[in-house]
């Protein structure tokens, strides 16, 4: 395979992808299956924006955010149904069952963690022995600006927490497992070693003092356009949306088979973030997975990175204790 | 080991009418496909076909089982396949609501999410035992009466 040449990069040389806009399939059907998938995106981000900052106390709750989550999941299954993206990645019972194993670790164990050893602790703690009150006056910025300032702080972190899992070998270890799946559903994106999960789930944006509907609006966002990331769907996503935002196609590029390719669109939900320090290729594929897209069983998945740094760390030190004789030139 | 009714938690047991005077051999090369996916091993012996599965691909259409056996048996209304299968995904299914039932125990602050998990994952798990077999069995009828795979559908076997 030749690959396509992006930069100073050839993407696609060991396993198939798409490169560039021009080059994707778009929704085929009727004008109102045209009409609903080219603008559904834009319309639930708008919708929730809205809901957001207008809702009256009484219902703006994290509760409701929950609510509103679980349903927005459900509804995407059904997009899945109605218009896959590839019949390849079709939604199994098995494969549901396993990534909502891990979505109910993740709401779980991972969530506990995150709370009593995590971010949320930290943050506890540093807050105790830092003057954060110099920080009040984020309060008084217009709730939306606040609201992209937690999620663009969070994605920012997030985007070199990630980059950091593809080139530091014990942080890939953990993440490598994510890397391991073969098809894009809702809920793929919980699917991972329960460490990386909790690793992602660090971020800084608790130490600064915004509203408590600014955080609910930043979850929105996140949640309307994040979401997308993992999603058998195939939408014709206006030109803005994907300039600004992370998509599937973007994902679906970085969880290829192709190793250059999965060094790309790192961002959660800003993919602009990944245009400012060159990391952005635009496109979409079709075969994910890692070692020819084998599929990893959940046994698998738990212990793969504790046996691998055993491995690792075996060789490393035999290395050392009986270095290979080279011969003399 | 002989569990008849504890296994039914993760067996599939069933049985499909064959073509009169269809051979063993012409039965289970209908199927021969189905045990050429990728991570599949299996052995015909006369009358008897036995596999087993390692982390079979997502859409391999017998990904939900792990094993089992094929019989090619004289019923009353001709040959019959028979066959008996074994899930240990349906068996992880049956484990999830009593898994996430103990962590609501040990874990307070989780508790009203480790119930909604341990209530779907009883749902799902009804779903999967009475879904799960009529798809196989409708996989083995359609390959057994010659039916082809749907347009763009390619076939798993390497």
């Amino acid at each position: 395979m030749d690959g396509v040449r992006v930069g100073k990069r050839v993407i696609g040389a060991d396993s198939p992808v798409t490169i560039g806009w021009e080059n994707l399939p778009k929704v085929e059907g009727g004008p109102v299956k045209q009409f609903v998938f080219t603008y559904f995106q834009p319309a639930v981000l708008f919708a929730l924006i809205a809901f957001w900052m207008y809702a009256p106390d009484s219902i703006a709750k994290a509760s409701t955010a929950v609510g509103i989550g679980v349903g927005f999941k459900v509804l995407l299954l059904g997009l899945e149904w109605v218009n896959p993206r590839y019949s390849s990645w079709r939604l199994t019972w098995k494969e549901l069952v396993t990534d909502l194993f891990y979505v109910g670790i993740s709401y779980t164990l991972v969530k506990y963690a995150g709370k009593h050893i995590g971010s949320d602790a930290i943050v506890g703690a540093v807050q105790h022995l830092l003057d954060w009150e110099k920080f009040k006056w984020f309060i008084d910025m217009p709730l939306l600006f606040q609201a992209f300032l937690i999620s663009f702080i969070f994605d920012f972190g997030q985007y070199w927490m990630h980059r950091g899992m593809h080139n530091w070998y014990p942080l890939w270890l953990t993440h490598s497992v994510h890397h391991f799946i073969t098809q894009l559903n809702i809920n793929k994106g919980a699917v991972g070693n329960p460490v990386e999960l909790f690793l992602i789930g660090l971020g800084l944006g608790g130490f600064f003092d915004f509203l408590p509907r600014a955080a609910l609006l930043a979850g929105a966002i996140g949640l309307a356009v994040g979401t997308y990331q993992h999603i058998n769907v195939r939408f014709n996503t206006p030109r803005w949306w994907r300039f600004l935002f992370n998509t599937t196609e973007h994902h679906s590029l970085h969880h290829s088979q192709d190793y250059e390719a999965s060094r790309s669109n790192y961002a959660g939900t800003y993919i602009f973030i990944d245009r400012i320090f060159g990391t952005c290729v635009d496109g979409e594929a079709e075969l994910l997975g890692m070692e020819g897209g084998r599929r990893m069983s959940i046994r698998e998945q738990m212990t793969y990175p504790f046996t691998e740094a055993y491995k690792t760390t075996k060789a490393v030190i035999q290395r050392r204790l009986h270095p290979v004789a080279v011969p003399a030139e | 080991m002989n569990l008849p009714f504890i296994d039914r938690i993760w067996s599939v047991r069933g049985s499909l009418t064959l073509d009169p005077f269809q051979s063993p051999a012409e039965a289970f090369g209908k199927l021969d496909g189905l045990f050429r996916a990728e991570g599949t091993s299996h052995k015909v012996e006369g009358d008897t076909l036995t596999f087993s599965k390692k982390d079979p691909l997502a859409q391999d259409k017998m990904a939900t089982f792990n094993g089992g056996m094929l019989r090619v048996v004289e019923g009353g209304e001709g040959p019959e396949l028979v066959y008996d299968l074994r899930s240990s995904a349906l068996l992880f299914c049956f484990v999830l609501p009593f898994f996430f039932l103990g962590i609501a125990w040990l874990i307070k602050d989780s508790r009203t999410p480790a119930y909604v998990f341990a209530g779907l994952f009883t749902v799902l798990y009804v779903v999967g035992r009475i879904l799960e077999p009529r798809l196989i069995k409708s996989v083995f009828r359609k390959r057994l009466s010659g039916e082809t795979l749907p347009e763009g559908e390619v076939p798993l076997a390497q």
